[in-house]
């Protein structure tokens, strides 16, 4: 079965499960309320500093050889090493060789996308290490057995009764319906793996060129343990994750806490920039940085769909997105969900399997207006249409069925016509089609608008 | 070709002779609506403020000596456990000016942060400076280099920090000019920002997801500023 038909099923499913939608709703009212609320009290202009990030990441991108290049000379200067890696096999040809070499047999980790398109936890479980999950979202997933369903609330879908069953069966915890108890079991089961775990593995929100940072943003303080109990401490980033300078963090962390949570900053927001230093107390012996392309230098190469790489993962535009809010997160099946995901998965895991989720759209817009760097979400998912048109060229059903769509809608009374023939053949049967179960279907206007105009608007400007 | 070079070249081949251009952003003044008035007293104001909205506790000391009498009434509640204190002038100050303090650092604390985890996991109170505190924010900046390490203030389950009013800067910017201007190799910096928190679960806030589920900052050398929170200490006193 395709992932187009798949999707299908799924949303189907999704939009029919009250439950879920009942779920969903409140965790994006609540969302709703703190970014609005959030945007008014600390921003002087939104769009001005939508503008300002949108320039900065624009330019970060045009630059990128010399910026990773400036990052790379940086951090290794301080004993980090940086590999690079074309795709996920040899990133996680990369992985596999560090833990073999520094013999690890347990791993904690923060929450990141990036080993979520690499696979990491399947990786390590096939070879016999021991991977936690150290963000509580993404625990609840991973004891789920389930992929995160958001790239900011990996654990948006379920509720309370739910984590504490999981928690119970997993954990061996009491079944509990406060928020505090569950978390601090959480707590107490993850406080043992930072202590004993070997390697941490981080994602990264930023990587600063002009002195080679990796930036961390988080609520928790699981990301700052993963990288500060292990012996090592493995950071894997997308290569368009890099800014200019440290400087440009006092516009992109406010906006970033502001669009994905509703924050005016995030609790943590932590800076490393390599292993332990002469004169530091603690850190780790040894620090890795696995850039990855992964398919964004195919999308750096469309000149259209380049700007997509400018997004900071913030998550706004899935929160806004009526699609997104009637299918939930999972129907996608993609490690990237909602527009943005929909935008850059055809680029980056291949246009025929995943071109589909271009339609998994009304075009209405609303990502474009929320999206922080001012990517232009509804318009891209168009020219990712258009690709895949033009992919399936050699469909003579389709192209012989848009050259009479053409034919007849470039006239005005052939449209009237078949508009005619709509009326008395095509919409009685509607009615008793499986579509009129769910749907109450409205009857059409006795005269055309075409009609209307005519004998109103015409008729009055001849007096 | 290595994937380096395939992955430089390739951008490099593909980004043709098109030109951006590097408009940094403005000064966090002109960005954002609730930059702190420049006062002394609107500082620590601000921070204060923010602090509390965070959940954070914020209290202004007179002296060194009042700092050192309102972290024991801040612990004293606590249990009975060991307590990590960060070797720095600071601490040593309030110590020399408040003998019970140094009685206290003496019985019940470690001043040197532990080189395994497990054992720094095991005291209940971390007593420690910050390099800057942040007024817009409410932040407080621990960098490797100056504060007892990257593990220390996100483990602790009671963070109390202490500093001096000339300590507050308006803004991140400050912040980052200081970072940019460090000679000495560092490797680590956070920007904390509140106590530990999460709202996975139905968006419920809960603190104390990992680090701390409090954080209190005492602002010393701030004589004869009315903040809320020196309300909130000289309350604190009076009990």
């Amino acid at each position: 079965m395709t992932e187009s038909v798949l999707f299908s099923r799924r949303a189907e499913i999704k939009a029919k499960d009250n439950a879920h939608r009942a779920k969903l709703g409140k965790a994006i009212r609540t969302y709703d309320i703190a970014v609005a609320n959030m945007k008014s009290r600390q921003f002087s202009d939104w769009e001005a500093a939508r503008r300002l990030a949108a320039g900065i990441k624009d330019y970060s991108i045009q630059n990128l050889p010399n910026l990773l290049e400036s990052f790379e000379e940086k951090i290794s200067a301080r004993g980090a090493q940086v590999l690079w890696a074309e795709d996920a096999s040899e990133a996680r040809g990369f992985l596999i060789d560090i833990l073999r070499t520094e013999s690890v047999a347990k791993v904690v980790k923060s929450k990141s996308m990036t080993t979520e398109e690499i696979e990491v936890n399947e990786l390590l479980e096939n070879v016999g290490i021991d991977v936690h999950e150290s963000d509580l979202g993404e625990l609840i997933v991973q004891l789920a057995g389930e992929k995160p369903y958001h790239i900011v609330t990996p654990a948006m879908h379920k509720s309370i009764a739910e984590i504490s069953e999981l928690f119970h069966k997993h954990l061996g915890a009491n079944r509990t319906d406060s928020p505090e108890e569950l978390t601090a079991i959480a707590r107490s089961h993850l406080r043992e793996t930072f202590i004993t775990a070997d390697a941490g593995i981080t994602g990264a929100n930023f990587i600063v060129a002009n002195d080679g940072s990796i930036v961390v943003t988080e609520n928790e303080g699981n990301a700052i343990l993963t990288a500060a109990c292990p012996r090592i401490h493995i950071v894997i980033v997308g290569i368009e994750k890099v800014i200019p300078s440290l400087a440009d963090l006092s516009l992109f962390l406010p906006l970033l806490a502001t669009s994905g949570t509703g924050q005016r900053i995030t609790c943590y927001n932590s800076i490393f920039r390599g292993p332990r230093q002469v004169g530091e107390v603690d850190g780790p012996e040894k620090m890795f940085v696995i850039l990855l392309d992964n398919g964004r230098t195919r999308l750096f190469a469309n000149e259209n769909a380049r700007e997509s790489l400018r997004c900071i993962r913030c998550g706004a535009c899935l929160n806004t997105c009526p699609v997104f809010k009637t299918v939930g997160g999972h129907a996608y099946n993609t490690v990237y969900q909602g527009p943005i995901g929909s935008v850059v998965t055809p680029h980056m895991k291949g246009l025929r399997e995943w071109g589909h989720l271009s339609h998994a759209s009304s075009l209405c817009g609303a990502c474009t207006s929320v999206c922080p760097v001012k990517i232009d979400l509804h318009n891209l998912l168009l020219d990712n249409r258009a690709s895949l048109v033009r992919a399936n060229s050699s469909d003579w059903r389709l192209e012989m069925a848009m050259r009479y769509w053409a034919r007849l809608m470039t006239r005005r009374d052939r449209v009237d016509r078949v508009m005619k023939v709509w009326k008395w053949i095509v919409h009685p049967f509607l009615r008793v089609l499986p579509i009129s179960f769910t749907r109450s279907i409205p009857s059409i206007a006795s005269e055309s608008f075409s009609q209307h105009w005519r004998r109103h608007v015409e008729s009055r400007n001849n007096h | 070709m290595s994937s380096r070079e395939t992955i430089i070249n390739s951008l490099r081949q593909a980004a043709g002779s098109k030109e951006a251009q590097y408009v940094a952003a403005p000064a966090d003044a002109a960005i954002y609506s609730d930059y702190p008035k420049t006062g002394d007293a609107d500082l620590i104001d601000n921070f204060s403020t923010r602090l509390t909205e965070l959940k954070g506790e914020c209290f202004c000391a007179d002296s060194v000596s009042a700092a050192g009498e309102l972290i024991l009434r801040l612990i004293n509640n606590e249990d009975t456990g060991r307590y990590i204190v960060q070797q720095a002038s600071i601490i040593d100050d309030i110590a020399t000016s408040h003998r019970a303090f140094a009685d206290c650092l003496s019985t019940r604390a470690d001043r040197t942060t532990p080189s395994d985890s497990k054992s720094l996991a095991t005291y209940t109170v971390g007593i420690s400076t910050a390099e800057l505190l942040v007024a817009r924010t409410g932040s407080i900046i621990s960098r490797s280099l100056y504060n007892g390490g990257r593990r220390f203030f996100a483990i602790v389950p009671f963070h109390i920090v202490v500093a001096y009013r000339s300590q507050i800067v308006p803004s991140l910017d400050d912040v980052f000019v200081r970072f940019s201007a460090t000679e000495e190799a560092w490797s680590h910096a956070t920007i904390i920002s509140g106590p530990s928190r999460t709202s996975d679960i139905e968006k419920n806030l809960v603190l104390g997801a990992h680090g701390p589920k409090r954080l209190a900052v005492i602002i010393v050398d701030a004589k004869g500023i009315e903040t809320a929170s020196s309300r909130i200490f000289d309350d604190l006193l009076s009990r």
